[in-house]
């Protein structure tokens, strides 16, 4: 099992207000076996410290892949903060959360709970990705959030939507970038989360695409 | 300075422009001037351009701390964009600028701080696709500032029902006074100070405005006709109550309607108007129609208000039910596209000043039974059940016709004629139920139904006021039973684009933006917490 955590921060926090943005798809990964190992692929590649420009160029990369998987994405969910008295506790928040579903990043091994015999099912159809990003309000975040206040309620969870809001992400300056991490969920190269486990408690905020 | 470059001119750079230091050509690259210093401009490209980016250059940039999105030249490597056609020698002067991020911003943020907005400036950035400045405001605020029609001028309201004669059958020449605001304000301002302060004056102020003024008639279509006759039978009930001055009557009908209802009952109750907006040519609450109807029933209420009476008066707050709109599980409806946000939300007198007031009960008028509280009073109503207020729901639609003949002593021209009029149950004899489902009304003239009499309704609405999840709940700042609740974010304000050449107003936007976003905040910390699984990054 892999970790490489949270990006470690290029550029700390200035005085300047910060802004969230969170993404999180789940992927239907049967119908092309290659997409997880392609996801995996793009982060492995990405080296341990980065320039901004190289960060920029990494999530480029991903976000292109990610618009090419999304006619295989079912569920989502997104989100921007633009509270900056709230963005910080949301990046965390989200990290959190999610962290603390996966994988002793100390020994690699599966948790305890995670095994085929308590699951209700053993279908591995979806794969989980998961972008997070707390940015300084400057021109790209308020760029970004223009974007989300553009959207109209009932728009939220349609595909286009998230198509416009994964090319926001390639524009995204990453000189203002406080903080930024990227999940896939699971982590090795053979699992996978069942439909079954996806209407488990816990995954209950995520919103079908239309 | 030799060139005619200012901020917001559109430019495209020349051909045969390379970046010094990448030696990418910039050529064809558009976007607008963001800041003139001497000979050289600053550009922020627009997105076409941004999203055709080199990724060499953009990593570049990025690794130099600076802004791939704006970039300073000489002016002689742009040409006018807007123009478009000009030829495009190919620049032979190749040095420019490149722009530091944290310089750049900064410099930009001076200029749009020196735009005339300040005062009501609540965010302002600069718009990538056009020469305009982008502001948040409050609707009202704006449109006292720059005009009732602001971002559509010259469009024109459409009422439903234009009149050329009012509900008394007055001529323009004797109700165009009504269209001057101090005289309908005057008209429709409560006799007593009694909850002065949850009265708003605000629709009738706009009058003022000289180009809606001459556009306004009076109007009433065959809903609010029938609604004001319904009103009537609503001020024969309380004509026919003892205690009229114990029951706060609160009228939550569509704007013109909940006017003539109001109009009806003028000489029998102080009317409190709480209407909170203007109309606008666009505007998403059709806050013309509640102002026509007002100058169309002025006269009468005019007239009526003013009759000596001896008989305690109900207190009655006139709401527009139009003032906003929400689904089911709170969520306030988004502004339709285009539409300019001229919502807005009551507030609702405490359980304190009803008790100082000697009220003890609500009744609320409603459309039909099936409408229950808007959200920005569910508070409210809760609190008053919880307090010992008994809040009764009154549809309106409870109130059916039926032919009478007229008697010589209301109308001698008419005698003997039949006309149409509304009573609780759709009969005199039916209303007199209306004292047996509404126990809070004690009845003056009868103590006991006559045999043979029935009633299409056995009981009043089953009705109590829940609190529920809304975007108005727990906003409260004023602590006393919600007065002062705060709007929710955006919540009757409009982008504001306005041109930064000419200063005007050329086009708005909603601002709402609560919990519409994906999830709506419904995570409840339980994020991603499906059992194990790994993770990768």
């Amino acid at each position: 099992m892999k970790f490489k955590g949270i990006f470690k921060t290029l550029f700390g926090p200035d005085e300047e207000e910060s802004g969230f943005v969170g993404l999180q798809l789940v992927i239907l990964n049967s119908v092309e076996d290659s997409i997880r190992e392609r996801i995996h692929s793009a982060i492995a590649a990405m080296p341990e410290e980065q320039t901004a420009g190289q960060k920029w160029k990494f999530y480029k990369d991903i976000s292109d892949l990610l618009l090419e998987l999304l006619p295989f994405a079912e569920y989502g969910y997104w989100d921007v903060v633009d509270d900056p008295k709230t963005a910080e506790t949301e990046f965390n928040q989200w990290v959190d959360d999610i962290d603390s579903s996966s994988i002793d990043q100390e020994t690699g091994g599966a948790t305890e709970d995670w095994n085929d015999t308590d699951r209700i099912d053993t279908d591995k159809y979806y794969i989980v990705v998961s972008l997070l990003f707390l940015l300084q309000q400057k021109n790209s975040f308020k760029k970004l959030n223009e974007f989300a206040d553009s959207v109209d309620e009932s728009a939220v969870n349609d595909r286009i939507t998230y198509s416009n809001l994964i090319q926001q992400l390639r524009q995204l300056d990453f000189t203002t970038c406080i903080s930024d991490a990227i999940f896939v969920m699971p982590g090795n190269d053979t699992d996978g989360f069942s439909w079954s486990d996806m209407r488990t408690e816990g995954w209950d905020y995520l919103k079908p695409i239309f | 300075m030799d060139h005619n470059y200012s901020v917001g001119t559109p430019v495209k750079v020349k051909a045969g422009f390379h970046d010094k230091e990448t030696e990418i050509e910039m050529s064809g690259w558009t976007g607008r001037v963001s800041e003139v210093e001497g000979n050289q401009v600053l550009v922020e490209f627009d997105n076409e351009t941004i999203e055709e980016f080199p990724d060499e250059y953009v990593m570049h940039q990025m690794d130099n701390e600076r802004d791939s999105n704006s970039y300073w030249f000489y002016y002689q490597a742009l040409t006018p964009f807007a123009s478009g056609k000009a030829s495009e020698k190919t620049s032979s002067f190749t040095e420019a600028k490149p722009v530091s991020r944290r310089k750049a911003l900064g410099k930009v943020l001076a200029w749009t701080g020196g735009t005339a907005l300040a005062g009501y400036l609540l965010y302002q950035c600069v718009s990538d696709d056009d020469d305009v400045t982008v502001t948040e405001e409050d609707s009202v605020g704006l449109q006292k500032k720059e005009g009732w029609d602001t971002g559509a001028d010259g469009m024109k309201v459409a009422l439903a029902a234009p009149m050329s004669l009012d509900y008394l059958g007055l001529p323009e020449t004797q109700w165009k006074k009504y269209k001057e605001a101090d005289n309908l304000k005057k008209v429709y301002t409560p006799a007593t100070d009694n909850f002065k302060k949850y009265s708003s004056n605000s629709l009738f102020e706009s009058l003022g405005q000289k180009t809606l003024q001459a556009q306004m008639k009076p109007s009433a279509n065959i809903d609010t006709k029938t609604t004001f006759k319904k009103g009537l039978g609503v001020r024969q009930i309380l004509l026919d109550a003892q205690n009229p001055e114990v029951n706060l009557v609160v009228i939550d009908l569509p704007g013109q309607q909940s006017v003539a209802v109001a109009a009806a009952l003028a000489d029998v109750a102080d009317v409190i108007p709480t209407f909170n907006n203007w109309p606008h040519p666009l505007g998403e609450v059709p806050a013309h129609e509640t102002l026509a109807s007002s100058i169309y029933y002025a006269s009468y209420v005019d007239r009526e208000k003013n009759k000596k009476t001896t008989k305690k008066k109900a207190t009655v707050l006139a709401l527009d039910r139009n003032r906003f709109q929400s689904a089911k599980d709170g969520k306030l409806t988004p502004v339709k596209e285009g539409n300019f946000d001229n919502r807005y939300n009551v507030d609702l007198p405490t359980v304190d000043e009803l008790k100082a007031a000697g009220i003890t009960n609500v009744v609320y008028i409603t459309p039909s039974e099936t409408d229950i509280e808007k959200d920005d009073i569910n508070e409210e109503f809760a609190t008053y059940r919880e307090k010992g207020i008994e809040v009764a729901m009154l549809p309106i639609s409870r109130f059916e016709e039926t032919k009478e003949q007229v008697a010589a002593t209301s109308d001698p021209k008419r005698t003997g004629q039949y006309a149409t009029n509304y009573y609780y149950g759709g009969s005199p004899l039916g209303a007199m139920f209306f004292f047996y489902h509404y126990p809070m009304y004690r009845s003056f003239n009868r103590t006991s139904i006559p045999s043979g009499a029935n009633s299409r309704f056995s009981r009043a609405p089953a009705y109590t006021p829940t609190r529920r999840p809304t975007s108005f709940a727990s906003r409260s700042v004023g602590g006393k039973g919600g007065f002062g609740k705060s709007r929710p974010t955006g919540f009757g304000k409009v982008t504001v684009n306005r041109s930064m050449s000419t200063g005007k107003t050329v086009g708005f936007g909603s601002s709402f933006r609560s919990s519409y976003r994906s999830g709506g905040g419904s995570r409840s910390g339980s994020f991603g917490r499906s059992r194990g699984g790994g993770f990768f990054s």
